[in-house]
């Protein structure tokens, strides 16, 4: 039908191909929900990194005899049960979920990246452990995880950032495994090994370019996750410990008292909420343009 | 047929055995031992010796390992340090709450996630097609407790039209089902809008293949096309994902007895960590990890099976 | 004389990203009862958009410009939808290019060809069923009552395009299109397919448009034929006549071009030099006078008109009115 070879003619590959960054960054213009994204990614990482500057109290200080005030020009999001100024906390918060997304996802990263390279590239027997060891990882719900490692260890945030390194690192393993797999046996790399170049160095070299786009876009899709793990492990009593704010614990504090004021329940949600579909809206677009192969749905 | 399904059961017992072992010698990475864990920091060294006896843990590890693998091959989950109470038994009394809970939430997902799919997809590019577009992105991002905990604001404590704490009354069936809507609604919303994304997508992929070209030029009916010719073949995926869903949900029960206060294994192992009891832990995990890899693969079979080109290559 | 599809002056343009496409210029044929009429013509000629139009099967972003196209003598573009589905599968017919994509891979043959029947509601499904099996044995397909239960995986390319054919022919339509039914097949089963079309027809009386690029073909199976080039016809006329005597250059290049009908060999294939016009923006005057070895003065001016050359037989150029 002539309709399809007027699509085939404008194929979306043949656009991408001729566009170029600058072509790039105008069709992320185009897509609201990614300029959104980016808008709430950028207020709560300002607001994350200038909390001790816009805050105007303490995190920690008490002040009883105001406790679960609602919001007033003085405290803008009110009081928790134990006078602190919510609004403070909340950013505050905030800093603990991005570091905790930073550090988690970093590391994660590069030991899946390790990890995937060496069972792409080495001996069978390393190949089959290390995917049955990612798969059984894999098999455990993650906060059923989480809780049988904070029963044996205790809880505070180091525990969570250990759980979400350990949880997330077979996701990258294995996308770095199929990738130098299919690269081991590619004809290039075994000129290069033929002329005696050394295995890994080769293999890195290949194999990072090809694998960096993929998992920076996943990584930073998983920002929303790793912040959703860390604040649902708080709101337990099972992340960090008071008077460390995190959304979570606020979320924690809000639950307890949620028949005296719905405004603790409101501040600890609404920034979760906001930076999870921040997150996930830029994520969303920027792998549109950049990758759409990734779409899993 | 079986040939397959005998190698995914087969591959499934080594994953949760693996599993097994991780969550069995994870005990020995911590300081300290399972018996000075449970008995806190004022324990007595006569009670952590008797503790630990009790517990078999006077045994070298090895030995320890394989009598757990055995034990928990016939059954036996170990028993609860404080109540002395089998763990199985324990778990077990909670585990039917957890898993009507969690049906309950996938339904809501299948119930209202795969009309809007394939709504959209029929709809495509249309206004109602966009707007469902971002909502399932919506739901899929925001994380189920603040589903919950918003819908226990609202709904519980200030509307008061839907009861806020446990299950129940045993026996009441309406009472009970009253109980479950706001919990499995927060739990399945997330999966409804993954599954509206991914039923307009497969639905989109399939209608435009070129046996849905055919079924018009006979001059079939768009219902009977949409639903017996495009819809048949896009939930294959669907049914594959379902299995994955159910351990996604399960994370989310957790939560949702949490908030809600219900009965459940999530509430119970909230209890069991709090006292640092882990054989019950443990037993919980184990009991969720073998219930999720059970449905990952019968969901798994289930796709193979309903497709008649995988089901003949088989 | 008794048409069954009469298509007059059919314009039809596309809309897309890049512009109004003009597939179709102007597009007039007569298919008249009881025979077969081929049409032949390059990819991008316009044929698929033609065969589209005569079921109703346009795409979304089609415009009819003007013309219209009758079938049994209702015009097809302003039928309703359901006006649309009381004839399709059942007075007019159509069987696809590709037989490995064109059925429903989860349904059985049986219930592939029960459901067409579906208007039928005074049979009973054993006696829909059974028709189908009948069907199935007249297009050669062995064992029928076995095989009907099969799904279309488990038939070959060849034994799917008979099945295909079947189920067009089962409703016993007036009319059956056949969209290049035999460019995915290999040559042999090309020649049993065609000689089956041939049989069925004398048999049940049907009137066939066959679509090919193939003028072997053509030649061999069709009473009249109709050359399209780049959205329009350019000559029509019966088979002998077309073939022995062809008035438009174009169609005498592709019969010069035809590896088939080369007297002398020779170390090169002719072709046709230039390009397929760019149908966003086609050239003035005879859409194949950039091509032409025989154009001339009024030929990138304006459109020719159709010129009689014999019965039934007509073609569009210059060249005609001035001999």
């Amino acid at each position: 039908m002539s309709a399809q070879l007027s699509d085939a003619l404008l194929s979306a590959t043949d656009i991408r191909r001729r566009e170029g960054f600058l072509g790039q960054v105008r069709r992320f213009r185009r897509d609201p929900l990614g300029v959104l994204g980016l808008a709430l990614v950028t207020v709560i990482v300002l607001a994350a990194v200038f909390a001790d500057v816009i805050s105007p109290y303490a995190p920690a200080a008490i002040d009883v005899k105001i406790r679960l005030a609602a919001p007033s020009l003085d405290h803008l999001l009110g009081t928790d049960q134990l006078g602190r100024d919510v609004f403070t906390r909340v950013l505050y918060g905030g800093r603990i979920a991005l570091e905790v997304a930073s550090l988690c996802i970093s590391v994660s990263l590069g030991i899946g990246l390790a990890l995937g390279m060496l069972a792409g590239y080495g001996p069978r027997w390393l190949d089959n452990g290390v995917i049955l060891v990612c798969d059984a990882v894999r098999s455990f719900p993650t906060i059923m995880f989480a809780l049988a490692v904070v029963t044996l260890v205790g809880p505070s945030l180091e525990t969570i950032e250990l759980i979400i390194i350990i949880a997330t690192i077979p996701g990258y393993a294995r996308i770095v495994r199929t990738q130098t797999l299919s690269l081991k046996t590619n004809e290039f790399i075994l000129a290069e090994r033929a002329r005696g170049a050394g295995g890994i160095p080769v293999l890195a070299i290949h194999v990072m370019p090809k694998v960096i786009g993929p998992l920076l876009i996943l990584g930073s899709m998983d920002v929303p996750v790793v912040v959703t793990i860390e604040a649902g492990l708080s709101f337990l009593g099972l992340g960090v410990r008071p008077p460390t704010p995190s959304w979570g614990s606020i979320l924690n504090d809000g639950y307890a008292f949620i028949r005296n004021t719905p405004w603790l329940v409101i501040a600890g949600g609404v920034p979760l909420i906001l930076t999870t579909l921040g997150f996930t809206f830029l994520g969303e677009a920027l792998r549109d343009i950049i990758d759409p192969k990734l779409r899993k749905v | 047929m079986w040939i397959y399904t005998t190698r995914r059961l087969g591959l499934a017992i080594v994953i949760v055995s693996v599993a097994m072992a991780m969550l069995f010698f994870m005990i020995y990475l911590v300081p300290g031992d399972p018996a000075s864990i449970a008995l806190g920091p004022r324990a007595t060294p006569e009670m952590k010796l008797a503790l630990r006896a009790k517990m078999g843990l006077d045994q070298p590890v090895p030995i320890q390992f394989f009598n757990f693998y055995v034990n928990v091959l016939q059954g036996d989950l170990g028993v609860d340090v404080w109540s002395n109470r089998s763990v199985t038994v324990i778990v077990m009394e909670s585990l039917p709450y957890t898993l009507m809970l969690t049906m309950v939430g996938l339904g809501w997902a299948i119930l209202l996630g795969v009309p809007m799919g394939c709504y959209s997809a029929i709809r495509r590019n249309t206004w109602l097609d966009k707007i469902s577009g971002v909502l399932s992105v919506s739901a899929i991002a925001v994380p189920s407790f603040i589903v919950a905990l918003y819908c226990l604001l609202i709904f519980a404590v200030y509307l008061k039209v839907l009861p806020a704490i446990g299950a129940g009354e045993q026996g009441d069936y309406w009472d009970q089902f009253t109980h479950l809507i706001l919990p499995s609604f927060a739990i399945g919303l997330g999966w409804v809008g993954y599954l509206a994304r991914l039923v307009r997508a497969s639905m989109l992929e399939v209608m435009g293949e070129n046996y849905i070209r055919t079924a018009r030029a006979y001059g079939l009916s768009e219902r009977t096309i949409i639903y017996r010719y495009a819809l048949k073949l896009a939930i294959l995926p669907t049914v594959a994902l379902l299995g994955v869903g159910v351990g996604n949900l399960l994370s989310g029960a957790v939560f949702a007895e949490i908030v809600f206060a219900r009965p459940g294994i999530g509430k119970l192992v909230y209890d069991a960590v709090i006292t640092r009891n882990y054989p019950v832990v443990m037993g919980a995990v184990l009991v969720t990890t073998v219930l999720f890899v059970l449905c990952t693969l019968l969901a798994d079979i289930l796709a193979a099976w309903l497709d008649p080109r995988v089901r003949a290559t088989l | 004389m008794d048409v069954v599809l009469s298509i007059r002056d059919l314009t039809v343009d596309f809309a897309t990203p890049r512009g109004m496409v003009h597939a179709l210029r102007e597009v007039s044929l007569d298919v008249p009862r009881n025979k077969i009429v081929g049409i032949v013509g390059e990819s991008g000629c316009g044929k698929s958009t033609l065969i589209g139009a005569a079921m109703g099967l346009l795409a979304n972003n089609a415009v009819v410009r003007g013309g219209r196209a009758l079938f049994e003598d209702r015009d097809v573009l302003t039928m309703s939808d359901s006006e649309l589905r009381a004839i399709r599968g059942q007075r007019i017919s159509m069987v696809f290019q590709d037989p490995m994509t064109s059925l429903n891979p989860v349904l059985s043959i049986a219930q592939l060809m029960t459901d067409i029947q579906y208007r039928d509601r005074a049979s009973s499904p054993a006696r829909k069923l059974a028709r189908a099996v009948d069907m199935l044995r007249q297009v050669g397909i062995p064992d029928p009552e076995q095989r009907i239960d099969h799904y279309p995986f488990q038939f070959s390319g060849g034994m799917r395009q008979r099945i295909a054919i079947a189920m067009a022919l089962l409703m016993n339509p007036s009319l059956l299109i056949a969209d290049e039914p035999t460019t995915a097949l290999d040559v042999t089963l090309e020649a049993q397919i065609i000689h089956l079309l041939r049989e069925l027809h004398g048999k049940l009386q049907t009137t066939v448009l066959f679509v090919s690029h193939n003028l072997g073909l053509i030649a061999e199976l069709c009473d009249e034929v109709v050359v399209m080039y780049a959205g329009e016809v350019v000559e029509h006329g019966p088979v002998r006549a077309l073939f022995h005597d062809a008035r438009h250059p174009y169609t005498r290049a592709l019969l010069e071009c035809d590896p088939a009908r080369i007297a002398k060999s020779n170390r090169e294939l002719p072709t046709i030099p230039g390009e397929v016009p760019n149908l966003i923006q086609l050239p003035a005057g005879c859409v194949f006078h950039p091509r032409c070895s025989r154009a001339f003065e009024p030929c990138p001016v304006r459109p020719p008109q159709p010129v009689a050359v014999g019965a039934g037989h007509a073609a569009r150029c210059y060249l005609l009115s001035h001999d």
